[in-house]
């Protein structure tokens, strides 16, 4: 059974600038770009003494002037020129200024140059920040995203992604979340769950085995998932639990070869269904595997709302451990006997 | 100086003619003159030196003396154009003549930026020139060269005005507060002043003294307007301009004149006839093929 310290927003930043640290220590490339943000002041918020220690060479954290308006372009020119940059966004009050310059001048620069340049930049930000990044991360041809929601995995996606030659955007998810995963975890038997996580940007991770449906999860909505799971073993319906860690390029193909075995398929996104990731993997599976199914796949993501301000309204709206359930009976009863 | 301007005007003139709805080419046609912006700005940066012109990108490589073949090979598309008709001039790369992709006219000045930034960290002695228009959006140009001015970044900002229409269009360095950046205020229809403008900005960014904003527009008031049936004329042609100062000098300019406008000429019907005689577009399954980098490939030096 892994030991692991509660996952808060501030393990998640330290496990960033530790990979990141890590990453300055190998390559004279790297340099951290981090705008401060309001109730901070910006030399503080990226000082590497704030939050880790004297692991970040402070000679190579650039404080840029205002906030991310321009950042973006900022930092594909300079990956273009031959740094490493990583934009740090998760102080930002709002990344996404910055992030449409990600989309639109880094993701299709190797592309649209022929191979002639490439730009390598990683840019972190806070999925809260706003209602779905998800499908409009996947909707940048060119770029790379990849989920953060577990401390084992931010060391290895963001030495992966500093590594990776394309730009790639990193999401910070909850925390709250995040800590569920963490504490699912802990509780689940370890003959029942698989540990070894892919530490490279693509693959999806399988996070338990089962034979009766797979349940897909993205991102830190696995920590529901794997509830979920373990809930319904108790009712003899085995869950395989897969784990999609890397939006873009997504791994349909670990998808594909549960559902090859269990036949059935539930999808859960903590995003709006409409036009979302979640939708993909039920097209690309349908596409493949229609045949096979035993059950129309189903999908557990948020009602199309921005988030709600009540908790009651709140809870309304979002994936929970019952939907996740109400889903699998769905795909389970009615079509058991098949 | 001259022979450059001239070959920025044929070029134009006869691919806008050609190319229009082809990869890279503006559908609305050139934006023609404020030839002298460019060819003042390239001719007073070292050859390595980077340069982006996000408004008109072919013109950087005009005025960079690219082979004309390889411009034209780029506006139409062909299949062994160097962005093997995936993009177009604006993201031809050539580090040692200091190309890097323009980035477009939104985020240009960004780009250039965060390009020189690159250099300087890495050490290299390269000055970054990045040529926009008017209209650039005066948030991100202000962003842009406050941050150069905080890293101490060798940018040399351009804001060519220098078009007779640009008058309708307020002062983008007025629109910024540039805090302690150096502005310079130069003739833009006057190559010399402009070279010599960017040459004294770009000493001093090479020594470390930071970006400098020079603003190129027109002083004098637009009185001599004359037509010809494909462009408006008048008395800030900086062709004509340049032309006049030389002939003024020397009596016998004008024959020499006559002579370089003639080879310009050729040269780009000959590039264009060449390229488009024997023009082979890209295979249509090339198109999705090359998303992502595998190798540690760059371009960077």
């Amino acid at each position: 059974m892994t030991v692991a310290s509660p996952i808060t927003t501030a393990s998640v930043r330290q496990a960033m600038l530790d990979a990141i640290a890590e990453a300055m220590a190998d390559d004279g490339s790297v340099v951290l770009v981090a705008p401060g943000r309001g109730d901070r002041a910006p030399e503080r918020a990226a000082d590497p003494a704030d939050e880790s220690g004297d692991a970040v060479d402070p000679g190579r954290v650039l404080v840029p002037p205002s906030d991310a308006v321009a950042l973006g372009a900022l930092c594909a020119g300079a990956a273009a020129g031959g740094l490493r940059p990583v934009l740090d966004l998760t102080a930002a009050a709002d990344p996404r200024a910055a992030l449409s310059q990600v989309e639109s001048v880094a993701a299709g620069m190797y592309y649209r140059t022929g191979g002639q340049a490439s730009c390598p930049l990683v840019c972190c930000v806070e999925a809260s920040a706003w209602e779905s990044p998800f499908a409009r991360l996947v909707n940048a041809p060119g770029l790379k995203a990849a989920l953060l929601s577990g401390d084992a995995d931010i060391r290895a996606l963001v030495l992966s992604a500093i590594r990776d030659p394309n730009p790639v955007v990193l999401v910070v998810e909850d925390t709250e979340r995040i800590g569920g995963l963490a504490s699912v975890a802990l509780a689940a038997p370890a003959d029942d769950a698989t540990t070894e996580r892919p530490a490279a940007l693509g693959p999806a991770a399988i996070r338990r085995t089962g034979t009766d449906v797979t349940l897909v999860a993205i991102g830190a909505v696995t920590a529901t998932a794997l509830a979920v799971a373990g809930d319904l073993s108790e009712d003899g319906i085995s869950a395989e639990v897969v784990e999609i860690r890397t939006l873009a390029p997504l791994d349909v193909d670990t998808v594909l070869e549960s559902v090859a075995r269990t036949r059935r398929l539930v999808v859960c996104e903590d995003a709006p269904g409409f036009c979302s990731v979640s939708g993909e993997i039920v097209a690309s599976v349908a596409g493949v595997a229609l045949p096979l199914l035993k059950a129309p796949p189903r999908r557990v993501t948020r009602e199309h709302t921005p988030r709600p301000g009540a908790p009651g309204l709140r809870e309304r709206v979002e994936v929970t451990e019952r939907d996740v359930r109400a889903a699998v009976r769905h795909v389970m009863g009615p079509y058991a006997a098949m | 100086m001259l022979r450059t301007m001239l070959r920025i005007r044929l070029f134009e003139d006869r691919v806008g003619g050609l190319a229009h709805g082809l990869p890279g080419v503006p559908a609305a046609g050139f934006r023609g003159g404020a030839e002298a912006v460019v060819t003042g700005v390239c001719g007073a940066l070292r050859p390595r030196d980077r340069v982006f012109t996000p408004g008109d990108p072919h013109r950087r490589l005009l005025a960079k003396g690219f082979d004309l073949a390889v411009i034209v090979r780029e506006a139409l598309g062909s299949d062994d154009s160097r962005t093997l008709g995936k993009g177009g001039w604006a993201d031809v790369v050539d580090a040692s003549r200091g190309l890097f992709p323009c980035g477009g006219e939104m985020w240009g000045p960004a780009v250039a930026t965060g390009t020189a930034l690159s250099d300087h960290r890495l050490g290299r002695p390269h000055v970054t020139a990045v040529v926009v228009p008017p209209s650039t959006p005066a948030g991100l140009f202000h962003e842009s060269v406050r941050t150069a001015e905080r890293w101490s970044l060798p940018v040399v900002f351009v804001v060519d005005a220098s078009r007779c229409e640009d008058r309708r269009v307020p002062s983008l360095v007025d629109r910024t507060r540039l805090g302690d950046v150096p502005r310079r205020s130069v003739e833009g229809g006057d190559v010399v002043a402009v070279t010599r403008a960017v040459n004294a900005a770009a000493r001093e960014a090479r020594s470390g003294g930071g970006p400098c904003v020079v603003e190129a527009s027109l002083t004098t008031p637009c009185t001599a307007l004359a037509a010809t049936e494909d462009r408006p004329v008048c008395a800030h042609d900086p062709i004509a301009a340049y032309q006049s100062r030389l002939e003024a000098l020397h009596p016998t300019v004008r024959r020499a004149v006559a002579t370089i406008a003639a080879q310009e000429d050729a040269a780009v019907e000959e590039a264009v006839t060449a390229v488009r005689d024997r023009l082979v577009l890209p295979d249509p399954e090339v198109a999705a093929v090359g998303l992502y980098a595998h190798g540690p490939e760059r371009v960077a030096s």
